[in-house]
């Protein structure tokens, strides 16, 4: 079983990275897509997932999908 | 009485899965710790063993560890750090006296200065330690996470935290990380090796299986704590344990929810009734399951439960009180749909009960709201929540209060009115006015024949009014006050204490804005007598500290210093949490000693009044000491200190004040902008109030005309003064007469400083002599120093002309002498007292007996404390002082001048 994961992040809007890299496993990377929203890139598990779309939401982003890239 | 049960929460759980020993795990959080690491972060979801993972490392550490398990209810700042307090003082007893300060927290959390001095007890432990948070998952409050975020910024090096959790925290782990400060335990090192499944089965369940069944089961479990342990019950004694093994598919939850149910079939109907009916209480004990399920064999059935391994938690050492494991008891849960709706409403109401008659009264509040029994919800609320809210649990109260149907809430006009009388207190009135309203309807509209009704009715009206009268004087509306409160008077009986003592808060509130100042002190003394008799400290303090200042604005300095000495003592014996104003005592304290112009002293008891208001989070009382240390502060001469320190105390006016603390906000700011030569905001917050030298009779306060006579006294001194003179200066000497008259002496006294001054810069000079003789007269008898040396050089000169003359020559020589130190007295306290953080009056007195050679028995035999008491005292008073022992504290005292 494969506890890590790459797990891709779309959210609305711009991220800034040190935002949420410090409420990140490392190696956390955003990038802006063509419509100005935010693609977060990050290795981690269920725990980091949750924790971190917790995050987020407290941010007040909003999610817009979430897909596993491996 | 304590509201909430501590033991269970902080019980050190034995490990769940017993016999089981993970060996690499305990190598790694062994290494983490012998690294000097602050952080053990143990992350994964439910059911992967973290819990017994980590209890099984820190059984066989040499380290005391404070355990706190987290529920959703703890995610309240007022109940987490009660238990986080609760946990350290479990390994640490002589943190108690000064961390109880905190748990009374009000509607104004005063996050950084309990931040502050919980990091300052933290770093005073002598000893390493581990403070493990589990599940803390439950916690999401922004007040709380923060101050995760500045334990782990500053992790304190005695201190080794340890966090469980299903999610990452919100706390920004990365710079931990980043410099290896940080053990991370995370699901893929929870799953269990091959090796540890086969260990598992073999010592633990007793099942010795084949290899390829335990690689069917690790490929079809993962590793996973909870499946493998459901699937050790379920297949022991089974005949064929690889079909099972191979039977099962699908994802975990699936796989949990089948293993559950083939766990529950195995047990006979009656567990299985059991389990599921107990299913609904979060913890549980033999006595509390027979009365919910109205059974007899309680205890034998949890023992059993126990023994065989089938996710019972104990919570205490004696195997008395259990719980679920989670994931168990969410999917017993699930289950109680199998029984009817009426009967899981029994249960929870049988369960309310037996919390009730055990004073277990928050776990029968909650019990009682999830069996929708509004009904017993209301009357246990009505009896408790004044107590509760009382000791800071405010939200929790606020959290019932909202569960309950709001017509319902309505009608009960007792917890109305307890929240009413709770904010009051606190001086949220707002919050108060909104109960006090909603208790109204109820109270003014229901009637009863019967006798015994009446007399109730009469006593919540009684109440209603009581409080209704206070809130009038906070809307400066003093004649309604006192009508509220007469009638207030006239509906109690000679024994409902606690009602008197609020009504006749309101009555001297009342008198004190109309200025009857003999019927005032009348009424602040009898709310200060039936505040004792009916154990209301808090009260107690409001009635003190009111009649303090206004025996200082009588000029009766030494009744004032009195009427605080007794309100100090009475708090400082007093074995209850210190109400939320009682830092306003040591104010009045200081503002005596002021005018004593005894300034090292001020300076502690200023600074208590702050710390203790901010931490009692007391508005009035917070913007009270705020304007006391600035006043301080500006007469030390640091005047940006007194600027600072008034914004924040204006900041706080909009969140209500009552209406007397106004005129001294705005008469500290007038004084502060003189200071700075700036006028003319001196007269925009003058004009925020009404009243002018043309209709004095409108005046709400004096302390409004003194200011605006020092704004004349400005212009006059720099040249600039366009008006006529003759009509502020005429205003001034019949205030002071009437003043005088009314024996106000403290009033008449600050007026005549200002003409003094006016009088002698225009050339007056008799007149200022003759206004210097009636001041010295008025100041004698009470030692006023303070208030001529802050008028400064015209005074100075003056008071040389009256000693030639003669005049009063005891204090004009007084005064004389202070003069010429004034300057460096002001200075060397400042510098002295700025250093270090003060002593309390406890620990000046240790000293002192310290000093006087005493042993610590003898010190303790002599302040009738412990032996430990004292050795706090002291460990306190080396670090304050930055010393090491005994001999160099007494002589670092001697030197900084406190002894």
């Amino acid at each position: 079983m494969e506890d890590m994961r790459i797990y891709q992040i779309d959210i609305s809007g711009q991220v800034v990275e040190s935002e949420i890299a410090p409420f990140s496993l490392p190696g956390l990377k955003i990038n802006p897509d063509e419509n100005g929203d935010s693609i977060i890139t990050v290795k981690t598990d269920q725990s980091g997932l949750i924790g971190l779309i917790r995050h987020l939401h407290a941010l007040g982003f909003e999610l817009l999908s979430i897909n596993i890239l491996n | 009485m304590e509201p909430f049960v501590l033991t269970t929460k902080l019980h050190q759980p034995s490990p769940l899965i017993r016999g089981i020993h993970r060996q690499r795990l305990v190598t790694r959080l062994n290494q983490g710790l012998l690294a000097g690491r602050s952080l053990t972060l143990v992350s994964a979801p439910a059911g992967f063993g973290k819990t017994t993972c980590v209890s099984e490392w820190i059984e066989q550490l040499d380290l005391p560890v404070a355990w706190l398990s987290l529920e959703p209810a703890d995610d309240d700042p007022a109940r987490f750090f009660l238990y986080f307090i609760a946990a350290l003082q479990k390994i640490n007893s002589s943190l108690e006296n000064e961390l109880k300060r905190l748990l009374e927290p009000g509607q104004l959390f005063p996050t950084q200065s309990v931040f502050t001095i919980l990091l300052q007890n933290i770093h005073r432990f002598e000893f390493r330690f581990l403070l493990v948070l589990d599940d803390f998952q439950n916690i999401q409050e922004k007040t709380i996470i923060e101050f995760l975020e500045m334990l782990v910024e500053n992790s304190p090096p005695q201190l080794h935290l340890v966090i469980l959790t299903r999610e990452d925290p919100l706390i920004p782990l990365a710079r931990l990380r980043a410099n290896n400060q940080m053990t991370e335990i995370r699901a893929e090192d929870l799953r269990f090796s091959n090796d540890e499944t086969r260990d598992f089965f073999s010592k633990t369940m007793g099942v010795t299986l084949a290899e390829e069944d335990l690689r069917m089961l690790d490929h079809r479990i993962e590793g996973w704590a909870a499946g493998l342990q459901l699937v050790g019950l379920s297949i022991y004694g089974r005949e064929n344990p690889s079909q099972f093994i191979s039977n099962l598919r699908g994802t975990q939850r699936h796989i949990l929810s089948y293993l559950t149910e083939e766990v529950l079939n195995h047990q006979s109907i009656e567990v299985q009734k059991f389990l599921i009916e107990t299913s609904l209480l979060d913890k549980m004990c033999a006595e509390l399951c027979d009365a919910v399920t109205g059974r007899m064999d309680s205890k034998v059935l949890l023992d059993h439960l126990f023994s065989a391994n089938l996710f019972l938690v104990p919570l205490d050492d004696h195997q008395q009180w259990f719980r679920y494991h989670h994931l168990f008891a969410d999917l017993l849960r699930s289950q109680l749909n199998r029984i009817s709706k009426q009967r899981i409403i029994q249960l929870h109401n049988n369960a309310s009960k037996w919390f009730e008659q055990e004073g277990m009264v928050a776990e029968a509040i909650d019990q009682a709201l999830a069996g929708e029994d509004y009904d017993r919800a209301v009357g246990l609320l009505e009896q408790h929540a004044m107590s509760f809210a009382m000791q800071g649990y405010v939200k929790t109260v606020e959290n019932w209060m909202l569960a309950i149907p709001p017509a319902l809430r309505s009608q009960s006009p007792r917890a109305n009115l307890a929240f009413s009388s709770v904010y009051l207190m606190r001086g949220n009135y707002a919050e108060s006015a909104k109960y006090l309203s909603q208790a109204e309807a109820s109270i003014f509209q229901n009637s009863s024949a019967d006798g015994s009704d009446n007399l109730e009715l009469a006593a919540l009206q009684a109440e209603w009014y009581a409080i209704q009268a206070n809130l009038f004087n906070v809307r400066g509306n003093p004649t309604e006050s006192l009508s509220a409160a007469e009638k207030s008077l006239q509906l109690a009986s000679s024994e409902q204490f606690q009602i008197l003592c609020i009504a006749y808060l309101g009555m001297g509130g009342a008198y004190r804005l109309i200025g009857n100042y003999q019927k005032l002190v009348e009424a602040y003394q009898k709310a200060i007598h039936y505040s004792r008799a009916a154990g209301n400290l808090l009260a107690e303090m409001l009635s003190s500290t009111a009649l303090g200042l206004v025996a200082i604005q009588l000029g009766q300095l030494h009744f004032a210093y009195q009427i605080a000495i007794e309100a100090v003592d009475r708090y400082e014996t007093s074995n209850m949490l210190p109400p939320p104003v009682a830092g306003s005592v040591y104010g009045i304290l200081g503002l005596v000693e002021l005018e004593w112009n005894q300034l090292d002293r001020v300076h502690n008891h200023f600074l208590k009044a702050l710390q203790l208001n901010s931490l009692g989070g007391h508005n009035a009382g917070v913007v009270f000491a705020k304007v006391l240390m600035a006043r301080l502060a500006q007469t030390q001469g640091k005047l940006d200190d007194a600027t600072k320190l008034m914004n924040e105390a204006a900041n706080l006016l909009p969140l209500g004040v009552p209406a007397w603390l106004k005129p001294e906000v705005i008469s500290q700011q007038v004084l502060i902008y003189l200071a700075q030569n700036n006028p003319i905001s001196a007269e925009v917050v003058l004009n925020q109030v009404p009243g002018s030298f043309l209709e004095p009779e409108k005046y709400p306060s004096e302390l409004i005309f003194i200011a605006q006579l020092r704004v004349v006294l400005y212009y006059v001194k720099n040249g600039e003064y366009k008006g006529d003179l003759d009509l502020p200066l005429q205003l001034a000497d019949c205030l002071i007469t009437t003043a005088i008259q009314n024996h106000r002496l403290g009033i008449a006294l600050e007026i005549l400083m200002v003409l003094i001054q006016i009088q002698s810069i225009v050339g007056r000079k008799d007149a200022a002599l003759e206004s210097l003789s009636k001041a010295l007269q008025l100041a004698e008898h009470e030692g006023y120093l303070r208030i001529f040396l802050d008028a400064g050089s015209e005074i100075h000169e003056l008071l040389k002309i009256a000693q030639k003359k003669n005049l009063h020559p005891e204090i004009t020589r007084k005064l004389l002498a202070a003069f010429s130190s004034a300057e460096t007295i002001s200075t060397s306290s400042a510098e002295q007292t700025g250093l270090f953080e003060p002593l309390s009056d406890r620990e000046l007195e240790v000293l002192k007996l310290m000093s006087e050679g005493l042993t610590n028995p003898e010190i303790a035999d002599h302040l009738i404390i412990s032996l430990s008491t004292v050795k706090t005292h002291l460990v306190h008073i080396f670090n304050k002082l930055g010393v090491r022992n005994r001999a160099e504290a007494v002589l670092k005292a001697k030197e900084i001048g406190i002894l």
